[in-house]
């Protein structure tokens, strides 16, 4: 009978037999497409330098690729390559040229697509054969050109067609390869769009479509990803209203190379707000008035000025590279995190209040260094205090600390299933930060987690 | 255990595939893709799904291995990868439970005298119960008798979590079996 049978020697036999050999077409297809698909290459090799700017504290971002900056708190993406693990993240729009036309376009092309047009756009999920149905999409728009791809496969492009500027307001867009198999050759598709007042916010209406794929992904709301960042596909300025991040996994296990996921993250802000980063370990958002000072390689050195997300958190210790040392003897609780950083002796920490976002709990602290601390960090002038890093073993990692005259609150969110987020607000300017914090605090209380 | 020839062979072709070597990649590929289409498979219980998940985690691979920091440890990187494309494929077919495939089987089919018919029914029925994470912790443990510890770092989950997932599969299939057995032993009284 069953209760005498040794279960495990049964488990085993019963998954025993099943196919041991992965099949051919398999591996062919994927030599073939490594051929094509370059490799995601930290900017730095392991291990890993931790700083490129003066104070500012380096972070490299999670299992992707992303090199983010913490200075103490102040976050910087620095350079990154992609996130997915599938595919390359090529910065500027691409669109039918990768398509490989196979017939002449010159019969579809009419005048040029207007310039406000010209860019990505983050969408939704799309019902579009090649695009997760879970990671959003994007389309892009050139002079001539339109394609979809999935958010971080911009060198893959889909339903790439000649477009062509018909009206003032109308698209017409022509297939001229049928590579893809979506759409055949000459199909023609006419849609209306309009602009928001912002230019933020791209609305298109089908008017028809020989090609159903396309008439079934085009259509709908989509959101111009202006990241300074070529790198980064974060948004930007924001429209005023509700948005959705486009990477930040929140709940993706630590060192997991994180597929995107549209949505993970929802939050609402007013007017002069821009997001500034969205990596599947790190979400930033900053005011518009300092994002517009900012260059693509991040914010000047000792300026951080933001809220800051930042997934899977652990305590750390400051070791003399500064590159984040998990302590394993601390818990990764909300609980425990809170305890860590009230017991460290080179921060002043207040006592934690209760925080209840999106149904989860959480505690809040403010934190800033203590003036008789000590610690350095290479390329960092100055004291600091290194508290904070990520759970992950695989490549990346981020770290977070307190520089002097930096002053944070940290929101350390339970979502979950061990998953924790830590929420900070942080600014180098002292003036600035109680504004800081009274703007953010009701954004950081919009924030949902799916 | 690996043998060390074998490492040290393991560790140059990762190097150099960091390097962005795409030979080396192949040979790796060939090492190591048939043990991670068998554990996809088993996983899944679905070539068709295993096989996109082997494509996924491959390509994934390549595109990661320059951040690979210890080559020494590609293949428990390498199977970590592969066990969150499961993840991903089954989450992607969130249909596929209620439109089961049969799972192709190589080798023979006729039934052991560990396993009865009526067990490999039970046991896919049941199997089919458990999320894929629960599958995966089941799978690592009794197919390539992973230890708890191996098994966390293989998912990347606390050791604690592994046991408690190990704990529920291994319950629920049990129980499964038994149940499976029941009216048997019914009938049996009844004769």
């Amino acid at each position: 009978m069953t209760k005498e049978r040794d279960f495990d020697r049964l488990a085993r036999a019963w998954l025993e037999p099943g196919p041991d050999e992965a099949p051919d077409r398999a591996i062919a297809a994927v030599l073939l497409a490594v051929e094509t698909t370059p490799q995601v290459r930290p900017r730095f090799r392991w291990p890993i330098r931790r700083s490129i700017n003066m104070n500012r504290y380096v972070l490299a971002a999670s299992a992707a690729t992303v090199l983010v900056v913490v200075i103490g708190g102040g976050i910087l993406i620095n350079r990154p390559t992609d996130r997915t693990g599938t595919v390359a993240a090529t910065p500027s729009p691409t669109a039918s040229a990768s398509a490989t036309p196979t017939a002449p376009a010159s019969e579809a092309l009419g005048e040029p697509v207007p310039a406000s047009l010209i860019a990505r756009w983050m969408g939704g999920s799309r019902p579009t054969a090649g695009i997760d149905p879970a990671s959003g999409s994007s389309l892009a728009f050139t002079s001539s050109g339109f394609s979809m791809t999935p958010p971080a496969q911009t060198n893959n492009p889909l339903l790439g067609a000649v477009a062509a500027s018909v009206g003032d307001t109308t698209i017409r867009l022509t297939t001229t390869s049928s590579r893809e198999g979506r759409c055949a050759i000459g199909d023609t598709g006419t849609y209306t769009w309009s602009l928001s007042p912002s230019g933020r916010t791209l609305t298109i209406a089908a008017v028809a479509d020989d090609c159903a794929a396309r008439l079934g992904a085009v259509p709908g709301t989509w959101s111009k990803m202006a990241c300074k960042d070529p790198n980064d596909s974060c948004l930007g300025d924001l429209e005023v209203g509700a948005h959705e991040s486009q990477f930040f996994a929140p709940r993706v296990d630590p060192g997991v190379v994180a597929a995107p996921e549209f949505g993970a993250l929802t939050y609402t802000v007013p007017d002069g707000w821009a997001n500034r980063a969205d990596w599947p370990t790190a979400f930033g958002l900053t005011p518009s008035s300092d994002y517009v000072n900012e260059p693509a390689s991040g914010p000047p050195p000792d300026t951080y000025h933001g809220i800051y997300l930042f997934t899977q958190p652990a305590a750390s210790n400051q070791t003399a590279d500064c590159n984040g040392e998990v302590v394993t003897t601390t818990g990764r609780t909300v609980k425990d995190l809170v305890a860590w950083v009230q017991s460290r002796p080179s921060l002043i920490v207040s006592d934690a209040a209760s925080v209840t976002i999106d149904g989860h709990d959480g505690q809040m602290i403010d934190v800033r260094l203590d003036p008789s601390s000590t610690g350095t960090c290479p390329d960092v002038s100055g004291p600091i205090s290194v508290y904070l890093t990520d759970s992950g073993s695989a490549a990346d990692d981020w770290t977070w600390g307190s520089q002097a005259g930096e002053q944070q609150r940290l929101i350390f969110l339970d979502l979950g299933d061990g998953d924790v987020v830590l929420i900070g607000i942080d600014s180098s300017e002292p003036d600035r930060y109680d504004e800081l914090v009274a703007q953010a605090m009701p954004i950081i209380e919009s924030f949902t987690f799916k | 255990v690996t043998p060390p020839l074998e490492g040290a062979i393991v560790r140059d072709l990762v190097e150099q595939a960091q390097n962005g070597d795409r030979e080396a990649f192949a040979a790796l590929v060939a090492m190591t893709s048939d043990r991670m289409y068998a554990l996809a498979a088993r996983i899944l219980r679905d070539g068709v799904l295993a096989e996109d998940a082997l494509q996924g985690a491959l390509i994934a691979i390549w595109r990661q291995l320059p951040s690979l920091r210890d080559p020494d440890r590609f293949e428990a990187w390498a199977r970590r990868v592969l066990v969150h494309a499961c993840y991903a494929e089954a989450r992607r077919r969130r249909t596929w439970a209620a439109n089961v495939r049969v799972l192709p089987v190589d080798g023979p089919v006729a039934p052991d005298q560990i396993v009865s018919i009526d067990d490999r029914d039970a046991l896919e029925r049941a199997f089919r119960r458990l999320t894929v994470e629960q599958r995966a912790v089941f799978v690592l443990h009794h197919h390539l008798g992973l230890p708890l510890v191996e098994i966390a770092d293989a998912v990347g989950i606390p050791a604690g979590t592994a046991r408690s997932r190990l704990h529920y599969a291994t319950r629920v299939l049990r129980a499964a079996v038994e149940a499976d057995a029941a009216p048997v032993a019914h009938e049996g009284r009844m004769a």
